[in-house]
């Protein structure tokens, strides 16, 4: 079993894996082209012009804010914040002596300023020019610091700012994206393979789920043609007992099905063949036995005759006694005669006389020859026509009615029922009799076994034997002490 | 005798293509380098690993390199070649540790790294934020209770070593003395 098995596992992989084939294929081919849906030149110049757009309107605002440092007028006895503008939200306004000292803050509520250290000073010397803007982008933080000449004084004046948080976030953001992009495309082959290796791992735990069913499927599928190949094993040994247990109702379990069945007809027909050449032999012997007793009886009966009419009959006590021995031998004789014809009836059994008949009439027949015992007959109507020997059907009745009324001496009805059951006809003699020992049950249609004190049994013998060779069989079931029921089945041919 | 040994290169085209285009997206770039000095049987004698981070501040554009123990502004791009080429004054090994040693010869190993780790790691989370890759399902009715996590499936085969984007190149120098380095006549 295990080839067929382990073809059965090979065609479910390969139906498995023959389209997961040009699925990958195709699935490779998708994620790839997807991929490049969002990476490819045109993208990363979009993002690039949108990063660089960003930081012109970052720049722009740096210079927006220096100017309007630019256009405040301070006076420090009266310091004002300028107003806020498009973008800007102005947070604090100082001015410093030359050398970096604070003279005078002027803060927006809520949100105080430090002042600057020397190193802010140091970086706009270093400049060119005489202002710069410090950036905290993260702080949102922006300081636009100025020198100026006042009253021939020199300065410093700063401005700290705060620029609108969703320009900083928005700009912030088209950057991220940018970045990642450019990360995308530093690999471009590797997101895809991840998720082709994902689509890979899928596909094995489903051709594994796959091997599985198959494993489980073909296990189920080979397991009955294994079982029943040991069955034609066990067969071939001549096991006929042995029976493949009962499968589903597919054409496996029929297989099955009709396994148990030829098994059982091939019992039947073994015992049948057995039964016939046991029966065979038991008739040679009987008719031999018949021949060798048969024939000696009529000189010893003659002899006897001829031994009781030479007597002149001078001595009364012996001509007596001769008389008894006479009438005893006699008895004796005759008894051995009434063997011999059963004997020579069981050892004649002629061939079947077939011919087509109704079995009712016969029945009926049958039970007019007991007018003494009430025989209650149940027939049914449906009975079809047969094919039998009418004397030797006659005859197996005849049989089953004597036994059942020695059986029951309690004078109750027998009952003989016949009725359809398809390919049979059926016929039940029942007595409500002593019974049959189940021990005893086996044995009873085998010759020379009988339950009776008088009788040689052979009449069930001959009973199963007539039976049988009408393809029929016949069988007993018994109770003891509460009767027995004798059935018998003609095939409807 | 505190002199040092000290070598230089020159790395013409350091900032272009990607490397250019790296910076530019204002992502760091890595750059390692790795001097082995060798003896005549090129067995190391000495080892100097210098690690530079450049970033680009697109914002207020300006160049930062950082360098354990010194960092480094650049107002263009210009100015930040210009320090790399050439590239001055690596110092490899004090004078006197190889003075006596012959045929030495010096093996730079040049690494740049585009995709660092953190970088890859931005991209693996921004991969697998189901946001941004997974559609919504159709409508309610229709979820049947099943829910296939791919990004979940697809993130067993990321591996933070798999994310690095990188490269290396490798120069040899010719075979030379110490006595010779001070001699160039004499020793050619």
């Amino acid at each position: 079993m295990t080839k067929i098995r382990t073809k059965l596992i090979l065609i479910f992989l390969g139906i498995a894996l023959l389209p997961l084939v040009p699925i990958i294929w195709l699935v490779n081919d998708m994620v790839h082209q997807s991929y490049q849906i969002g990476v490819n030149p045109q993208v990363e110049s979009v993002l690039e012009s949108g990063v660089a757009y960003s930081r012109e309107l970052y720049q722009r605002n740096k210079t927006l804010l220096s100017e309007a440092l630019a256009e405040t007028v301070v006076n420090i006895a009266q310091l004002q914040l300028p107003d806020d503008s498009e973008n800007w939200r102005f947070l604090s306004l100082q001015i410093y002596d030359g050398n970096g000292k604070l003279l005078a803050q002027k803060d927006r509520v809520g949100a105080a300023a430090k002042p600057l250290n020397a190193s802010h000073f140091s970086q706009l010397a270093e400049t060119a020019g005489q202002k710069i803007v410090f950036s905290d982008r993260a702080a949102n933080r922006f300081i636009a610091l100025e020198m100026r000449r006042q009253n021939g004084r020199k300065i410093f004046v700063s401005l700290t700012a705060a620029l609108d948080e969703n320009f900083l976030k928005n700009s912030q953001h088209s950057l991220d994206v940018y970045q990642l992009y450019r990360t995308l495309s530093l690999s471009p082959a590797s997101i895809p393979r991840k998720f082709l290796y994902a689509f890979l791992l899928l596909s094995a735990l489903v051709v594994l789920a796959t091997v599985g069913i198959a494993v489980r499927l073909s296990k189920r599928l080979t397991q009955p043609i294994g079982e029943l190949v040991k069955g034609t094993q066990e067969v071939g040994r001549g096991n006929l007992d042995y029976r493949v247990a009962a499968q589903n109702g597919d054409e496996i379990g029929e297989l099955v099905r009709h396994f148990n069945r030829m098994a059982g007809e091939l019992k039947d027909f073994q015992e049948k063949t057995i039964y016939l050449e046991k029966m065979a032999a038991w008739q040679e012997i009987a008719r031999r036995l018949a021949h060798e007793i048969k024939n000696p009886l009529t000189p010893i009966q003659l002899t006897i005759q001829e031994m009781v009419d030479q007597y002149d009959g001078s001595d009364g006590d012996y001509q007596q006694l001769l008389q008894e021995c006479h009438t005893i031998i006699n008895e004796e004789i005759e008894n051995l005669r009434r063997l011999v014809r059963e004997f020579s009836d069981f050892g004649r059994m002629p061939a079947l006389q077939l011919s087509d008949a109704h079995l009712p009439p016969v029945i009926e027949d049958v039970r007019k020859l007991y007018p003494h015992r009430e025989i209650e007959l149940k027939i049914e109507n449906d009975i079809p026509p047969l094919k039998f020997d009418e004397d030797r059907v006659r005859r197996v009745l005849i049989n089953l009615i004597e036994n059942a009324i020695q059986a029951d001496s309690s004078g109750q009805p027998i009952i003989i029922s016949a009725r359809n059951s398809g390919n049979f006809v059926e016929i039940n003699v029942r007595d409500r009799g002593g019974g049959i020992a189940s021990t005893l049950q086996q044995k009873i249609f085998q010759p020379y076994v009988t339950t009776k004190k008088q009788g040689v049994g052979l009449g069930l013998a001959i009973t199963r034997k007539i039976v049988e060779e009408h393809d029929g069989t016949i069988r007993v079931d018994s109770e003891p002490g509460k009767g027995s029921v004798f059935t018998v089945r003609l095939p409807v041919k | 005798m505190n002199d040092t040994l000290a070598y230089r290169f020159n790395c013409a085209n350091l900032f272009s293509g990607n490397v250019r285009k790296t910076l530019f997206s204002g992502l760091p770039v890595l750059i390692e380098l790795n001097a082995r000095l060798l003896d005549e049987n090129d067995r190391l004698v000495s080892l100097t690993i210098n690690k530079y981070r450049l970033t680009y501040d697109i914002w207020e554009d300006r160049y930062l390199q950082e360098n354990p123990g010194r960092n480094r502004s650049f107002t263009s791009l210009k100015a930040l070649e210009k320090w790399w080429n050439p590239r001055d004054s690596l110092i490899i090994a004090p004078v006197k540790t190889i003075a006596d040693a012959q045929n030495l010869a010096i093996e730079l190993k040049m690494r740049i790294i585009l995709l660092t780790r953190t970088q890859g790691q931005k991209l693996k989370d921004w991969v697998f934020s189901t946001n941004e890759t997974e559609e919504n399902l159709p409508g309610g009715n229709r979820d049947t209770g099943f829910k296939l996590d791919l990004n979940r499936l697809v993130s067993l085969f990321f591996r933070r070593s798999d994310v690095i984007e990188q490269f290396e190149t490798k120069k040899n120098s010719d075979r030379f003395n110490v006595t010779g380095l001070f001699h160039p006549k004499k020793n050619k």
